[in-house]
C-alpha cells in the first residue's frame, strides 16, 4: 500500500464549525423603482434582466452533501419571449432508491401594481423523466429494481405581465457532491444587473479546495477569500447577457465563471500487486500542480508495470520497423484502432466512470472478452505507453487542456482544467505526440486543434512541469481543389474535379465515417461536397484515405452547374473561382460581442481550368486583387489562353490566425468581405463575331 | 418504527433479489424466439445494403378488449449493417391510462452462435417531450441497442400493452421514420371485440385490400420493401403520404361514426370549460372599455389572448379525456399561460363574455390533407377559433360558410405573430371541425389569395463611376407575407435582426456596409413595412473598355425551391405569393445602358411572371410582378413550378451593362 502526501499552496484551511440554517422562505422587499421599470436598463431589447442574484454554496459537509441556495429576482419585460426564466424546471437523481440530489423550488411573483403572490410546495409538479422500463407483472411489482431514475420538479409561475418581477429561490442538495463545480454568473440573452456567489468551501484538513474566478477583467467583478470562514465570494455588476457568434469562443472563456474543485490531501492508491511499492513524497517548491500530475503518475506506475503479454505484443507490432518513429507509429496505429472498435462495439459504455482507476492492460488488448471489466479510454493511453517503453521508446504521458471548453492557465488551479490526455514519445532529439485514445482517427504525431497551442503538464513524480504544445502550421490543414471544366453557351458548366483533405479537415471527415461502411461513406461524402455547390449536381466518383490516417483523404467527383454563367444576348458572365465563387464572408454583422477566436490554421488552394464554349472569347478581362500575407494570405490569379478558349484560376487561401481581439473585428471582417467580393469576380465571354 | 419496518422490507426484498438473479441464468434461456428467427431466415437480395440497419420486420397486432381498450403487440426485427446504425425501438404510451404487459429484447451475434435476452430493467421509460413548452404524463418505453450487437447482428424488440385512450383510433404508420432505416417487410392485424365489427380507413392505395386476419372478423395490412423518405431529394415543404391505416372497432348493428358525433364529443369535453362570467367577464369588458365598433371590440380580445397569454401545454388531470380538455377559461386568464385549446377556449369566452360570440375550432396544423371528410375522427392536433362574420368582414379575410350556423371568421389566437384577419398558414387549406353540441360542422378551411398576400419592394439606386452601389428599399408587405416577416422579426431581438438583415444584403453584395432599418407593423390592416439603406463598393464591376456591369438583382432570399428526386408519395404545400418590385437604378455620370435584358415572362398553373426593363430620365427601370397561387402539388405539378422560379432567377440576374462613351484611363480604379 502506497500513501503519498500532497501539499496545498494556495488554500491552507481548518476545518470550520458547522452550523445549521433554518428552513424557511423569507422574501426580500421589492422596491417602487424595481417596479417601475419596463425596459432593461443594460439592453433595452432583453426580455427579461436579473435584478439581483445570489449563490450561496455550502461544503461544510462536503464530501457527503453540497447544498446550494439560490435567490435570483428577475424583471419580466416580455413574458413571451421569457419563457427560459418564467418555468423553472429542476432534475433530481436517484439510483436504486437511493437520492442522489433534493431540489426546493420557491418562487414569489409581483405585479407591476405591487400586488404579490407566492407559489411554495403546492405549485411543484412532479414527474418521472426516465427510468428503468419495468413490466406489471407481479414479480416486478413486489421486486421493483429502479437503477437509475430522473425525476423532474417544474414550476410554472402564473398570471405573468410585463413589468412583473420574479424572485426564486431554489436549493438543491447533492449526497455526494462532485469533484468539481463550475457556476456561470452570466445567462443566455438575459443581461445581470448585481450576482454574488458565496462558497463556503470545506474546512476538512483532509481535502485540499480550488476555486478560481474566470473572466473577471472583462466584467466588473471581484473575488475575495477569507481564509478564518473558508469563504469565497465573487461579486459582478452589470453583465450583457450572452449571444452566440460565429467563431465565438467556448462560454466558459467569455462569461464570468468560478471553477473549482477539492483533491485528497492524503491519497491512498492500492495497487494490483500488493508487493509493488511506490512511495512519492511532494515538497510544497514542486508547485500547485504537482499534486495532479504525481497523481496520475503513480496510477500510470501501476497501471503500466512491465508485463509479459504487453512485451510480446511490443515485439509483434515492431517487428518489422526500422526506425523509433515507425515503432511508435505502429504501436499508435494499434492501440487506435484497438480504441476506436471499443467505441464502436459499444464497450465504451461500460466504462469506469473515474479516471482514478484501471484495468490490466491484458483486459484492455481482449476487451471484448472482459464484459466484467470496467475499461475506461485513459487505459487505451497506459497500454499505448507500456507498449511504447516495451519497445524501447522513451515516452511520457502529457495531461492537455482542451480548447473547446476553456483557455488554460496555470495560475489556475483546476484539475479540470486539463481534461485530456496524450503520450509523447521521443524520436531522435525530438517529441512526438501520439493521441490513441479520441474517437477522431489521428495519425500519430498529431494532435486535435483543441489540445494545441497552450501548455501540457508532465505526469511524472515531483516537480510539475509544463511544455509547450504548438499549433499545427496552416500547411498542415490543407483543403486542395482541382478541376478541369467547361462552359456550354447555354451557361452550364462541367467537369471533374478532385478535393483533397489534410489535417484537420480530414479528420472531422474522417470522424463522420468512423462507423459507416462503404456505401454510408460514399453518402456522407457526397452530401459534404454538395454542401459547397449550392445549385449544381455533385457525383462522387471515387474516394481514397478513409482508413489510411497517414495519407490524405483524396474525393473524386463530377459537377454539373446547370445555371453557373448568366447569359445575355451575346455575352456569358460568369465567376471562374469555380469552388469559392459563392462563398460567403462568414462575418455578416458588423456588430460583435466577443473576440474572434479561429479553431486552428489552414489553407486552401484551387487550382482548375475552364474551356470557354466555341465561338467564345474573353471580353477586356479583369483580374480580381490578391492581398498577400503571412497571417491572413489570398492570392489569386487568372491566366488566359484565348488561342484556346482556356481560362486558368490559381487561388491560395492562408489563414495562421488562431484568436482575433475584439477591437480588430472591423479589420477582420473587411478582409474577409474582400475576399468574398474578389471570389465573386465575374468575367465576360462575348461571342467572337461581336 | 415506520422507518424500521421500511428497512426490514428493504432488506427482504434485496435478499429476495439476490436469490432471483442467481436463478436467472436458469431462467431465461437465451434463445431467440420463433418470429425473430423466421424474420432473420428472409432475404432481402442487398436491397438494404446502402443503409446503416435494415429491419426485416415492423409488425402490430392489435385486439379491441370486451369492455374497452386495445391489447397491442409490437414485434420488430433489425439488422445491423453498418457501425453508425441507430438501433433504437419504442413505444409511446399514457401511463394513467395505458399499461405495459411486457417488453423484451434479443440480440443475435452476426454469426448466429451468441443471442442474449433483456428484460423490462434493460428498457427505458422516458417522457415523451422534455422541454419548456409540454408538460405532460405521456412516455416513451424503449430499448436501445445501439452497439449492442457487431455488424450483421440482429436486434430484436417485442413490446405488449393495454391501451385506454377510449378515443383515438388504432392506427398504423407504414412508412418507416423511426428509425429511418429500410423495412423489408411491416405488418398490422387488428383483431374486434367478439360480436363487433371494424371499420377502417387508408391513406394509400396500397393500403385498400386488406386480407382476412387470424382471428373471426380481424383484418391484416401486409406492405414489404417499404423505404423511409430520404433527406437529400426531397424539398423542404414535402408531406410524405404516411401510408397510414386507421381501424376502429364499432358495434355489429351501430350505424357508422359521423362529423356530428366527434363534434358532439367535443364539445362534451371542451364546453364545460368555457366561462364568460367572473374574471373573465371582468377582463374581457375592460379590454374593450371604450370601443365601440364590433371588430375594434373583438380584436381587442384576440391581441390579448394572443399577446398575453403565453404558450405552455400543461396537463395535470389523469384521465382518459385529459389530453383533449382545456383548462377552464378563468386559470387561464388567471396563469396567463395555456396551450392552443386553452387559448381556444379563453377566447370564446371572452367573446361571450362582451356579448359576442365564438366557437372552437379543432384541426390538424401542417398538413391540409390530414383530415378526411371521409373519416370522422378524433384525431386533431389544434384548437383555434371560429367568430360569427358580418357584413363588415374584408373580403380578404378568412371565412367559412358553416351551413345552418352562418359564416365565421376563423382566427389563432395560438400564434402570436398573426393578426385577426390573416389565417395561419399552418391551419390553411385541410378541413376544420367547428366544435358545438348541436349544429357541429366540418368545414374547408380558408386559403390565402396572393391578392392579399404579398410584398411590394421600391429600391431607388445609384452607381458611381467606381462601381459604388447607394440603395433604399422600401418593403411592404401585407397579409400572410406581413405575419411572416413580422414573426421573423418579431422572435428577434433589434441586433439579431440587424444581423439577419445583413446576412440578406450581403449575398448578392459582400461589400456592403452602412445598413440602415427601420421598420413598422401594423396588425389591423397586417401590414409590415421594412425601409433600409446601404452602401456596397465595387458593386457594379467596371471592364477597361468602359462597359459596367450591374446586375437588379440586389437582394438575395429569394425563394429556392430543392428538385423532387425522392420517389416516395407526398405532396408539397405551398402558401400564396405576390411579388411587385421596382428598381430605379441611376447609372454612373456620363454612362449610357449598353444592353439590357429583353422582357421575360413565364406562366403555369401555379406561377406567372412577368419582368421587364425601361429607360426612364437615363435611369434604368428593372419591374418584376409575380403572382403564385396557394396549391397542394405533386410531383409533377412541382417541378413545373420549380423550373418555372428557376428561369425566373436566372432572368432576374441578368445583368445590365452600362457604357461610359468617353471612358477615362485608368478604368480599373476601386473606392
Amino acid at each position: 500500500m502506497t500513501s503519498r502526501r500532497i501539499f496545498n499552496a494556495l488554500l491552507a484551511l481548518t476545518a470550520a464549525a458547522p452550523c445549521v440554517r433554518a428552513a424557511q422562505v423569507a422574501w426580500q422587499p421589492v422596491s417602487a423603482e424595481e417596479l417601475a421599470g419596463r425596459t432593461s436598463t443594460l439592453a433595452p431589447d432583453a426580455p427579461a434582466e436579473v435584478i439581483f442574484g445570489t449563490i450561496d454554496v455550502d461544503d461544510r459537509n462536503y464530501p457527503y452533501k453540497r447544498r446550494t441556495s439560490q435567490y435570483i429576482r428577475f424583471k419580466i419585460y416580455d413574458p413571451e419571449k421569457a419563457a427560459s426564466v418564467t418555468r423553472i424546471s429542476a432534475l433530481t437523481l436517484s439510483v436504486d432508491g437511493g437520492t442522489l440530489n433534493d431540489v426546493e423550488i420557491h418562487a414569489r411573483l409581483t405585479l407591476p401594481d405591487g400586488t404579490s403572490r407566492e407559489f411554495g410546495k403546492e405549485s411543484i409538479q412532479t414527474r418521472s423523466v426516465e427510468k428503468a422500463g419495468v413490466e406489471q407483472s407481479w414479480l416486478q411489482r413486489l421486486l421493483p429494481s429502479q437503477g437509475l431514475a430522473v425525476d423532474e420538479k417544474f414550476l410554472a409561475v402564473s398570471g405573468i405581465e410585463a413589468g412583473a418581477i420574479i424572485d426564486y429561490q431554489v436549493t438543491n442538495t447533492a449526497y455526494p457532491p462532485p469533484l468539481f463545480f463550475a457556476y456561470n454568473l452570466q445567462r443566455l440573452n438575459i443581461p445581470v444587473r448585481k450576482v454574488t456567489y458565496r462558497h463556503r468551501l470545506s474546512g476538512s484538513s483532509e481535502l485540499i479546495p480550488r476555486v478560481v474566478m474566470l473572466n473577471g477583467g472583462n466584467t466588473q467583478a471581484s473575488f475575495k477569500f477569507d481564509p478564518d470562514k473558508h469563504l469565497v465570494t465573487v461579486t459582478g455588476q452589470n453583465l450583457p447577457g450572452l449571444v452566440d457568434e460565429p467563431f465565438a469562443a467556448p462560454i466558459f472563456d467569455r462569461s464570468l465563471t468560478v471553477f473549482g474543485s477539492y483533491s485528497q490531501r492524503n491519497l491512498v492508491v492500492i495497487p494490483r500487486d500488493p508487493t509493488i511499492e511506490h512511495d512519492v513524497s511532494l515538497n510544497r517548491e514542486d508547485g500547485p500542480w504537482a499534486g495532479y500530475a504525481t497523481l496520475n503518475s503513480v496510477i500510470g506506475f501501476y497501471a503500466t508495470r512491465p508485463d509479459p503479454e504487453v512485451r510480446k505484443l511490443a515485439a509483434q507490432l515492431t517487428a518489422t520497423a526500422d526506425s523509433d518513429a515507425g515503432k511508435a507509429r505502429s504501436i499508435h496505429n494499434y492501440v487506435h484502432a484497438l480504441y476506436l472498435r471499443f467505441l464502436r462495439d459499444g464497450k465504451a459504455n461500460l466504462a469506469a466512470p473515474t479516471m482514478f482507476a484501471y484495468a490490466p492492460l491484458g483486459d484492455v488488448i481482449s476487451f471484448d472478452k472482459h464484459s466484467d471489466v470496467h475499461i475506461g479510454p485513459l487505459d487505451f493511453i497506459w497500454l499505448a505507453l507500456a507498449l511504447d517503453r516495451a519497445a524501447g521508446l522513451d515516452a511520457q504521458a502529457i495531461l492537455l487542456p482542451n480548447r473547446t471548453r476553456v483557455s488554460f492557465s496555470p495560475d489556475a488551479v483546476v484539475d479540470m482544467f486539463l481534461p485530456d490526455v496524450c503520450l509523447r514519445v521521443k524520436i531522435g532529439d525530438e517529441w512526438m505526440f501520439s493521441l490513441p485514445e479520441t474517437p477522431t482517427p489521428m495519425p500519430f504525431g498529431r494532435l486535435p486543434w483543441f489540445n494545441q497551442g497552450q501548455l501540457g503538464l508532465i505526469v511524472q513524480d515531483g516537480k510539475q512541469e509544463f511544455i509547450e504544445i504548438p499549433n499545427s502550421s496552416a500547411d498542415q490543414s490543407v483543403i486542395a481543389n482541382t478541376g478541369a471544366f467547361q462552359l456550354d453557351p447555354d451557361g452550364g458548366l462541367s467537369g471533374t474535379a478532385k478535393r483533397v483533405l489534410t489535417g484537420e479537415p480530414a479528420f472531422l471527415l474522417r470522424e463522420r465515417m468512423r462507423m459507416a461502411n462503404d456505401g454510408r461513406r460514399h453518402n456522407i461524402l457526397e452530401r459534404f461536397l454538395k454542401a459547397d455547390f449550392e445549385s449544381a449536381d455533385v457525383t462522387l466518383t471515387g474516394f481514397s484515405g478513409a482508413d489510411d490516417l497517414d495519407a490524405p483523404l483524396e474525393l473524386d467527383y463530377e459537377l454539373h452547374w446547370a445555371d453557373f454563367a448568366e447569359t445575355t444576348k451575346s455575352r456569358l458572365i460568369f465567376r471562374p473561382s469555380v469552388f469559392h465563387g459563392l462563398s460567403p464572408s462568414p462575418f455578416a454583422s458588423d456588430q460583435r460581442v466577443g473576440a474572434v477566436q479561429f479553431p486552428y490554421s489552414w489553407k486552401e488552394t484551387d487550382d482548375l481550368s475552364l474551356q470557354l464554349p466555341a465561338g467564345y472569347k474573353l471580353e477586356s478581362p479583369s483580374a480580381p486583387q490578391s492581398m498577400p500575407g503571412d497571417v491572413l494570405g489570398y492570392r489569386i490569379g487568372l491566366s488566359y489562353r484565348p488561342a484556346k478558349g482556356v481560362i486558368n484560376l490559381r487561388r491560395e487561401f492562408i489563414s495562421n490566425l488562431s484568436g482575433v481581439p475584439l477591437k480588430l473585428y472591423p479589420r477582420l471582417k473587411g478582409w474577409y468581405d474582400n475576399v468574398a467580393q474578389n471570389d465573386g469576380h465575374e468575367l465576360v465571354a462575348v461571342q467572337s463575331a461581336r | 418504527m415506520k422507518g424500521l419496518l421500511a428497512h426490514g422490507f428493504d432488506a427482504l426484498r434485496r435478499i429476495v433479489q439476490l436469490g432471483c438473479l442467481l436463478l436467472a441464468p436458469a431462467l431465461s434461456a437465451a434463445t431467440a424466439p420463433d418470429w425473430v428467427l423466421a424474420s432473420v431466415a428472409e432475404n432481402d437480395s442487398g436491397w438494404g445494403q446502402r443503409e446503416a440497419a435494415l429491419v426485416l420486420l415492423n409488425s402490430n397486432q392489435v385486439s379491441y378488449l370486451p369492455g374497452g381498450g386495445m391489447r397491442g403487440t409490437k414485434r420488430v426485427v433489425m439488422r445491423v449493417i453498418a457501425g453508425d446504425a441507430v438501433a433504437s425501438n419504442g413505444i409511446f404510451y399514457n401511463p394513467n391510462t395505458d399499461r405495459i404487459l411486457s417488453c423484451r429484447a434479443w440480440t443475435l451475434s452476426a454469426d448466429g452462435r451468441k443471442t442474449k435476452e433483456y428484460s423490462g430493467r434493460d428498457f427505458t421509460d422516458s417522457i415523451l417531450m422534455y422541454n419548456q413548452y409540454f408538460w405532460d404524463a405521456r412516455r416513451v418505453l424503449g430499448f436501445d441497442g445501439t452497439g449492442k450487437v457487431d455488424i450483421g447482428g440482429i436486434i430484436a424488440w417485442e413490446i405488449q400493452a393495454e391501451f385506454h385512450d377510449g378515443v383515438g383510433d388504432a392506427s398504423m404508420v407504414f412508412l418507416p421514420s423511426r428509425p429511418p432505416v429500410r423495412v423489408l417487410r411491416s405488418t398490422f392485424e387488428v383483431i374486434p371485440e367478439p360480436g363487433a365489427r371494424l371499420e377502417w380507413f387508408a391513406t394509400n392505395e396500397r393500403l385498400r385490400s386488406p386480407a382476412p386476419g387470424g382471428e373471426p372478423g380481424s383484418l391484416r395490412w401486409d406492405l414489404s420493401r417499404l423505404t423511409p423518405v430520404a433527406i437529400a431529394g426531397t424539398p423542404s415543404a414535402f408531406i410524405p403520404d404516411p401510408l397510414e391505416v386507421s381501424v376502429r372497432c364499432r358495434p355489429a348493428a351501430s350505424a357508422p361514426l359521423t362529423w356530428n358525433d366527434i363534434s358532439q364529443l367535443a364539445a362534451q369535453i371542451m364546453d364545460p370549460r368555457v366561462d364568460a362570467g367572473g374574471a373573465v367577464k371582468a377582463q374581457a369588458e375592460a379590454l374593450v372599455a371604450g370601443m365601440t365598433g364590433r371588430w375594434q371590440r373583438i380584436r381587442a380580445l384576440t391581441e390579448f389572448v394572443q399577446k398575453q397569454i403565453v404558450y405552455l401545454a400543461i396537463t395535470l388531470d389523469r384521465d382518459n379525456l385529459a389530453g383533449y380538455r382545456p383548462h377552464p377559461a378563468a386559470s387561464v386568464l388567471q396563469n396567463r399561460y395555456g396551450d392552443c385549446k386553452d387559448k381556444a377556449t379563453l377566447l370564446v369566452s371572452m367573446l361571450r363574455a362582451i356579448g359576442e360570440d365564438g366557437r372552437i375550432v379543432i384541426l390538424v396544423n401542417g398538413d391540409p390533407r390530414a383530415v378526411s371528410s371521409d373519416w370522422p375522427s378524433a384525431d386533431f392536433n389544434h384548437a383555434i377559433t371560429a367568430i360569427p362574420a358580418d357584413a363588415g368582414v374584408p373580403a380578404s379575410w378568412p371565412v367559412v360558410d358553416a351551413g345552418e350556423s352562418g359564416r365565421f371568421v376563423i382566427f389563432d389566437p395560438t400564434d402570436p405573430a398573426t393578426p385577426l384577419g390573416v389565417l395561419s398558414q399552418g391551419d390553411q387549406g385541410g378541413y376544420g371541425l367547428i366544435v358545438a353540441a348541436e349544429k357541429g360542422a366540418l368545414v374547408r378551411l380558408p386559403t390565402s389569395d396572393p391578392d392579399s398576400s404579398g410584398l411590394v419592394r421600391r429600391v431607388t439606386a445609384s452607381v458611381d463611376a467606381y462601381g459604388n452601389l447607394q440603395a433604399s428599399v422600401d418593403e411592404t408587405r401585407r397579409g400572410l407575407s406581413a405575419a411572416d416577416a413580422y414573426s421573423s422579426r418579431f422572435i428577434r431581438s433589434r441586433q439579431q435582426f440587424s444581423d439577419l438583415l445583413k446576412t440578406r444584403v450581403h449575398k448578392n453584395c459582400p461589400l456592403a456596409q452602412s445598413l440602415e432599418w427601420s421598420d413598422d407593423w401594423k396588425p389591423a390592416s397586417a401590414r409590415y413595412e421594412l425601409h433600409f439603406g446601404f452602401k456596397a463598393a465595387r458593386y457594379g464591376r467596371l471592364m477597361s473598355n468602359g462597359l459596367m456591369l450591374v446586375t437588379p438583382e440586389l437582394l438575395g432570399g429569394q425563394i429556392r425551391l430543392e428538385p423532387w428526386k425522392t420517389p416516395d408519395e407526398g405532396a408539397v404545400v405551398l402558401g400564396p405569393d405576390s411579388m411587385d418590385e421596382e428598381i430605379r437604378l441611376k447609372p454612373p455620370a456620363g454612362f449610357v445602358v449598353e444592353e439590357a435584358p429583353d422582357p421575360w415572362s413565364a406562366d403555369c398553373p401555379n406561377l406567372s411572371c412577368r419582368i421587364s426593363y425601361a429607360i426612364d430620365g437615363g435611369d434604368l427601370i428593372y419591374r418584376l410582378h409575380l403572382v403564385r397561387k396557394p396549391g397542394v402539388l405533386d410531383k409533377a405539378g412541382y417541378e413545373t413550378l420549380r423550373e418555372q422560379y428557376q428561369k425566373m432567377q436566372k432572368a432576374e440576374r441578368r445583368q445590365i451593362l452600362f457604357r461610359n462613351p468617353a471612358p477615362a484611363a485608368p478604368a480599373l480604379a476601386h473606392s
